[in-house]
């Protein structure tokens, strides 16, 4: 279980003050797909600082099987931070190593035999459909294959959840499409736990069970996709499906 | 003059590749440091990078022909004398190793910050960034820069050669200048022009055999 209690973040400049996240709170059970969604400025970034631990909130926790991470320090820290899997927007691949140490790299942070890893790699290739460009370099790999490599290295350290942020915004729609047909997959083999935050309605039709909507730094609206997108009680969230169907 | 203009190429040779090697020994743990200390850095510390940052540009700012011959008392004291190929050497490490310092701090700064962020969030440390992203992401532009760096050591060395430092420049000076001896001259601008192609030629080589982006 993932739980985000409470989680507020604001910034100070000049004598104003910004409130990015106020107060959110969330409960996603193992094997959940969930979807948070947003327009710009909605404070997603900032949560997704949040839950990357590259900001620390100013108040509230981010618990993962009644652990709150943000109390850990050092190694127990690493390890728990392995228990999220994070798949990026530009998906971040080190040019300089193959396919199977760009993997293999969250396991190098600390030790662990190499026979072990080679397995693993192995297994996260091919739950990507990946399984021949092991020893291929970025380059010549294509942006949905780079997507797909990200994926494998989000769930090289076996998370608990799987973060994705935007994780489809840089591919054309056909290559997006099999990009979620992939965590979708992955998911059906897996059961990790998904947390998509996007600003695209589509991504979370296609992925999501449950949606939750973001605005002005707060949770506004939430529950499952069919309802959500079929009858929006909150005015942002009609506002988010009017302007995604163009109307 | 064979033996001469061979002695005098070896020396070079001997000043090039150890004045690039200490100016690299000191330049890469000072450039990494300014990487980390700068403000967007993993480490961002004012006090440390603008106090490095100084202490590279005020060296840099004296012309290195003047440089040498300041140099002289340390270099006597360093080597015991303050003329010849290892005084030289000395002259040429620390008239290369800020310059070294600001080519590691500049590659090091073309690897992709997402990339370094996306690290960051796996859990890797500072240490962890710089030795397994950073220094394996900036290789191939970390060779060129030592290309660059002994190139740029051609140059120094024939300075060095000016004030008595041995090597090419030295020959140049003595044979070509003072004695008119043209033939001398002319071979030792051949050499040195050889030199400085092999290098080139040698470092794109061997980075396109590395690089894979």
């Amino acid at each position: 279980m993932f739980k985000l209690e409470k989680l507020s973040k604001s910034f100070t400049q000049d004598k104003s003050t910004l409130v990015a996240v106020s107060s959110v709170s969330a409960t996603i059970q193992k094997g959940e797909k969930v979807g948070i969604i947003g327009l710009s400025g909605a404070g997603k970034s900032t949560l997704l600082k949040l839950l990357s631990m590259q900001e620390r909130p100013d108040s509230g926790s981010l618990v993962i099987d009644d652990v709150d991470l943000l109390t850990l320090k050092g190694k127990d820290l690493l390890r728990m931070r392995k228990r999220l899997g994070f798949v990026f927007q530009g998906v971040h691949l080190i040019s300089q190593k193959n396919v199977k140490d760009n993997i293999a790299f969250p396991f190098t942070l600390d030790k662990s035999t190499s026979k072990e890893i080679d397995s693993k790699v192995d297994h996260v290739l091919n739950l990507v459909g990946l399984s021949d460009k092991a020893l291929a370099y970025p380059n010549t790999l294509s942006g949905g294959q780079k997507q797909r490599v990200g994926i494998a290295r989000a769930l090289i350290t076996q998370p608990e959840v799987l973060l994705c942020d935007e994780p489809t915004s840089a591919l054309d729609p056909l290559t997006t499409a099999s990009i979620l047909q992939c965590l979708d997959n992955v998911h059906a083999q897996t059961n990790v736990t998904l947390l998509v935050i996007t600003h695209d309605m589509h991504v979370i039709k296609r992925l999501c069970d449950r949606v939750i909507v973001m605005h002005e730094g707060a949770f506004v609206e939430e529950g499952k996709v069919s309802e959500v997108f079929n009858s929006p009680q909150h005015p942002q969230t009609r506002l988010i499906l009017s302007a995604s169907e163009g109307r | 003059m064979n033996t001469l203009l061979l002695n005098a190429l070896l020396d070079t040779l001997k000043m090039i590749g150890f004045g690039t090697l200490f100016a690299f020994i000191l330049g890469l743990p000072l450039g990494t440091l300014l990487f980390l200390t700068q403000d967007q850095g993993l480490k961002p510390n004012k006090v440390v990078y603008h106090s490095l940052s100084t202490l590279i540009n005020m060296i840099r700012s004296i012309p290195f022909i003047i440089l040498i011959i300041a140099l002289f008392p340390l270099t006597r004291l360093i080597v015991g004398r303050s003329f010849g190929v290892n005084a030289s050497i000395v002259a040429l490490v620390i008239g290369a190793f800020p310059f070294v310092a600001r080519l590691i701090e500049s590659s090091f700064n073309g690897v992709d910050p997402y990339l370094i962020k996306a690290t960051q969030t796996m859990g890797a440390t500072p240490t962890q960034i710089i030795l397994k992203v950073v220094l394996v992401e900036a290789l191939p532009s970390l060779i060129q820069n030592i290309a660059l760096t002994m190139i740029t050591l051609v140059g120094y060395s024939a300075m060095a050669g000016a004030v008595g430092g041995g090597g090419l420049g030295d020959v140049a000076i003595r044979y070509g200048l003072h004695r008119y001896q043209s033939d001398v001259m002319i071979m030792t601008i051949i050499i040195l022009i050889a030199l400085v192609q092999i290098i080139q030629l040698c470092f794109n080589t061997l980075t396109q055999a590395i690089d894979h982006r």
